[in-house]
């Protein structure tokens, strides 16, 4: 199986995603900003966990309907073994393009 | 839960009708969870904010994403495929429109909008004379006067002569050829910009007064055509009117440049001052009136109306200076692309305005066709949003189909507008100046196409709007039967109404045209044109310079085109041939010139010979036709057509009267021997029912250099063979004569005819056109009016309803239509009145024959296109109608 290459926001949502359990929407979103100062736009977080989906890195599922919802039921997310592996694949690439620059990192 | 606060409920709808289904409650339950954590009064603009911005993420990951693209399309083709009515309906009425639309514009873009191709062209002008009183206008200029110009006028920059619409005989071999020329004055090429492409232009030397004639520049067309592009004919010698000079350059331009119109229409070019040794004409020392024209170019910040008020100062000084020349006359300043244009614009208006029309049938159609087969779509749309497709998908469908549509329309007709464009633009029916240059038009396509666009959006959004926002599921619900609701019928009718009314106006329009145009050609033209063949000729050098010679070859002439086998019988006609204009005379009752010059009448003056009367089919109404007596030695006579003595002799008799006349200052006394009908010499299409000034002289007693012959043919004879006899006729005569526009008076009839012809034939198919989509609309509508109501329709078959009872009212509910879509189009004829009336002869804009035919049309075409779906109406099978409900 080619291994599947994520994006970086593709990667920062996964990581996000294993850092809550069972995590829904605005949980992975606080898990971004506290890990990264960064707030990613609701729109393209949406689009992002479908992505990752559709492509099989994660699963979902419905939880209990909820009264402070409106009654409407949180869409849980957690990673699949496929996504683990693209996470592991993503983590193997980057510190093979890192090897060796600690210097220059550092330097700048 | 800390809060039971809530967003409020109109937005949380919105929202959920602006989401995808899969999406719209996990995003909806985030929302309201995360609702509460916000300030009370900042939370429903939050929510708003946040809400919206995830739907249009939405939307626009199902508009732009590539995924499925390729899947839309093939379920629009598919779709397109499934209802091949629909899909060659559209197809064909957008090609129509974009055909018609791009070439009307392409036209209009090439022959107006385009800018002359001189240095400065906005800034040229052409200076004439105009008389006060005169009814004509364009007379030219005596050379003196055009240096008044040059010297005087400070508005004016240059200013350069031309003699124009000229003839010298080219002798070769002892064959004469007569050849157009212009005589050119100094700075006229370049102040046109024209440079010869071979050799060179005139000097300042061979150009200046009484330089003699030197040097001839030729027509590239004439050098290419006549002097097989012979490369070393620059230095050569030609013999012009029997002078030789030597050929200097040769000009550029082929048929489509528009510099022939100013420097090209001529075979030859001349220095103007050579026509005095050429044409025998002293061009120094004449003021007031005389054979030029001026070409001006303004001083670069000057305008026209300021030159024009300069040029107004000039004339009246000139006139008070010398009045014998000058009085009456005044300088007339026209733009140069005014001169060129000022013809062709209320054709242009007339064909540009039919196409626009047809064009906006062709949405209103297309619109009616697109609502029917939405219905369709809406359902599935419906189906498909509910299983989840985004907004921005069903929209992208929805466009994707929409463009197939228009997309495969607009193509199709800018392949038919590509190709028909040049051959029109070309066609002699058109008779467009030569110069224009008229292909499918860049600008023009892309207006079409923008058009086109905006059409597309428009019409999809239309479509898409219905079935996402709410209806969608609503029509799920109902089942799978889809009719359309009540908004979209009436929305139907609309259009049907609209085009109808645009429809009944093009097809008034067209009829009126039909009927003006009918009326020309039926119009008596007060001589007998049948089986008639004419000839110019131009008796020219000392040989004929002597009235008796010309008198005895006028007659020779008609002897030898009498003898011609396949000729009834010949007459001459002169200066001008008959059935075209001709030099105009002043005159008045005798004694009246001076004391009431206000009674001046301008009449076109002709030359015959005793017998033409009866042979050119014009009946003396009162006295007599010219007899063999009126000769040279007996007092002059004259006839005058009804018209004239009408208004020279009002309520009286003519004959045995006498009038007065000027040519040339010297006075003239005439006795009237006879009134004749009018004749339609020259007005028979720009003034067709006004009054005809028309008088006639004897030949012998005022014998002309420029004759024509006409020949009437016996019904059997070939028109080729009459035209070699005439020639070989003309050639026994005289073979050193030049012989010119030798052609039968019904070609004749035909040229002048032609572009009101096609302009006829353009709106009466734009008509046609309309007729036929106004159809296509009225089925469209009622066919789906059966569809949604074949269930009805059933139930009252299956009650025992007779089928012709259903036929009349399905069929009455598309006649209904006609009624306000008549009414609709008689605002727009009384609209649109102004632009055509004046293309109208003979004719009212409310001509009832008009009018009843074009609502008769109508009524026809509607009840052809609502026959089918009534039919089908009372074909309907009840129990299958029944058990499908």
């Amino acid at each position: 199986m080619t291994p599947t290459s994520l994006g970086e926001l593709e990667l920062v949502v996964m990581l996000a995603v294993m850092h809550t359990d069972e995590g829904y929407s605005r949980t992975i979103r606080e898990a971004i900003r506290e890990r990264t100062g960064r707030s990613v736009a609701r729109g393209a977080l949406y689009m992002t966990l479908d992505r990752l989906t559709d492509k099989g890195l994660l699963r979902s599922w419905k939880g209990e309907p909820l009264r402070e919802r409106g009654g409407r039921a949180r869409r849980h997310y957690e990673v699949t073994s496929e996504g683990l592996q693209a996470v592991r694949d993503s983590q193997t690439m980057l510190r093979r393009m890192w090897a060796g620059l600690d210097e220059a990192l550092s330097d700048a | 839960m800390r809060d039971a606060r809530r967003p409020p409920r109109f937005l949380e709808r919105l929202l959920s009708v602006c989401l995808p289904d899969q999406a719209r409650d996990t995003v909806l339950g985030d929302l309201r969870e995360e609702y509460c954590g916000h300030a009370r009064a900042t939370a429903p603009v939050w929510y708003m904010a946040a809400g919206l911005s995830v739907a249009a993420r939405y939307a626009a990951e199902g508009l732009v994403s590539r995924r499925g693209i390729r899947g839309d399309v093939v379920v629009s083709a598919r779709r397109l495929v499934r209802a091949p009515v629909f899909t060659v309906l559209a197809v064909a009425s957008i090609a129509i429109g974009v055909a018609a639309n791009a070439m009307t514009m392409s036209l209009t873009e090439g022959v107006f909008l385009a800018p002359l191709p001189f240095p400065a062209s906005e800034r040229l002008g052409l200076v004439t004379y105009d008389f006060a009183g005169s009814e004509s206008d364009g007379f030219g200029l005596a050379y003196r006067d055009v240096e008044e110009l040059r010297e005087s006028a400070a508005a004016i920059e240059q200013v350069a002569p031309v003699l124009d619409w000229l003839f010298v005989d080219l002798l070769q071999e002892d064959e004469a050829r007569r050849l157009s020329a212009s005589f050119l004055g100094p700075g006229y090429l370049e102040l046109l910009g024209v440079e010869p492409v071979m050799g060179r232009t005139f000097t300042e030397d061979e150009n200046r007064a009484g330089a003699g004639a030197s040097t001839v520049l030729l027509s590239r067309a004439f050098w290419m055509q006549e002097l097989g592009g012979d490369p070393d004919v620059v230095g050569g010698t030609l013999r012009l009117n029997g002078i030789p000079v030597t050929v200097a350059g040769v000009l550029p331009g082929d048929s489509h440049d528009l510099r022939q119109r100013f420097a090209g229409t001529a075979d030859v070019y001349l220095p103007l001052f050579s026509a005095e040794l050429l044409l025998g004409r002293d061009l120094r020392e004449d003021r007031g009136s005389g054979p030029l024209n001026a070409l001006v170019r303004l001083r670069p910040g000057a305008t026209f109306d300021e030159a024009r008020s300069e040029l107004g100062r000039i004339s009246e000084r000139l006139a008070a200076t010398f009045p014998e020349s000058n009085e009456g006359w005044s300088f007339h300043l026209e733009r140069l692309d005014d001169v060129f244009y000022e013809d062709l614009r209320p054709s242009v208006a007339i064909l540009l305005s039919g196409a626009v029309l047809v064009f906006l049938l062709v949405a209103f159609n297309l619109a009616g066709l697109l609502l029917v087969h939405a219905l369709g779509a809406r359902h599935e749309a419906s189906v498909r949003q509910v299983l989840g497709a985004a907004p921005g998908r069903l929209l992208r469908l929805s466009a994707v189909e929409t463009g197939l549509v228009t997309g495969c329309g607009g193509l199709l007709g800018l392949l038919l507008a590509w190709a028909g464009t040049g051959p029109l633009a070309s066609s002699a029916l058109l008779d467009l100046p030569t110069f224009a240059r008229v292909g499918l038009a860049p600008g023009s396509t892309l207006a079409v196409l923008a058009f086109l666009a905006v059409l597309t959006l428009v019409l999809a959004l239309t479509r898409w709007a219905p079935a996402a926002l709410g209806a969608s599921t609503e029509a799920f619900r109902s089942g799978t039967r889809h009719t359309s609701g009540r908004g979209a019928r009436r929305a139907r009718w609309l259009l049907v109404v609209g085009e109808v009314g645009f429809a009944f106006a093009l097809v008034v329009v067209g009829g009126l045209l039909v009927r003006s145009f009918a009326t020309l050609r039926s119009t008596d033209m007060g001589f007998d044109p049948d089986r008639l063949m004419t000839l110019k000729l131009e008796l020219r050098g000392e040989a004929y310079e002597a009235d008796d010679v010309r008198r005895s070859l006028g007659r020779q002439l008609v002897d030898q085109a009498a003898a011609v086998p396949g000729v009834e019988s010949a007459f001459l006609w002169s200066p001008h041939g008959i059935g075209e204009g001709s030099w105009v005379d002043l005159l008045t009752r005798e004694g009246r010139w001076d004391l009431y010059p206000m009674e001046r009448l301008e009449a076109s003056r002709h030359h015959v010979l005793p017998g033409t009367m009866d042979r050119a089919g014009i009946r003396v109404l009162d006295g007599r036709d010219f007899l063999p007596s009126d000769d040279a030695a007996s007092p002059e006579v004259a006839l005058v057509s009804e018209s004239l003595a009408r208004r020279l002799w009002p309520g009286e008799e003519a004959v045995g009267r006498t009038l007065e006349s000027r040519p040339g200052g010297e006075l003239r006394v005439r006795t009237v021997v006879g009134v004749v009908e009018d004749a339609r010499h020259r007005t028979r299409f720009t003034d067709p029912f006004g009054p005809q000034l028309d008088i006639y002289y004897p030949f012998d007693q005022w014998p002309q250099p420029y004759l024509s012959v006409a020949a009437r043919m016996a019904p059997e004879a070939e028109a080729t063979d009459v035209a070699a006899g005439l020639r070989r006729g003309v050639g026994e005569i005289d073979s050193t004569l030049p012989l010119y526009d030798l052609a039968t008076m019904r070609e004749r009839m035909r040229r002048e005819e032609a572009r009101t012809r096609l302009i006829t034939l353009m709106v009466a198919g734009y008509a046609g056109l309309a007729a036929l989509l106004a159809a296509l609309g009225i089925y469209g509508v009622l066919a789906e009016t059966v569809r949604d109501r074949t269930r009805e329709i059933g139930v009252r078959l299956a009650l025992g309803a007779r089928p012709n009872r259903v036929v009349r009212g399905v069929a009455t509910g598309g006649l209904i239509a006609l009624v306000p879509g008549a009414l609709l189009g008689a605002l727009l004829v009384a609209v649109a009145g102004g632009l055509i009336e004046g293309a109208l002869y003979g004719v009212d804009v409310w001509d009832p024959l008009v009018l009843g035919s074009a609502a008769l049309l109508l009524l026809v075409v509607g009840a052809a296109a609502s026959l089918l779906p009534a039919l089908w109406a009372a074909a309907v099978d009840p129990a299958e109608a029944l058990r499908e409900g």
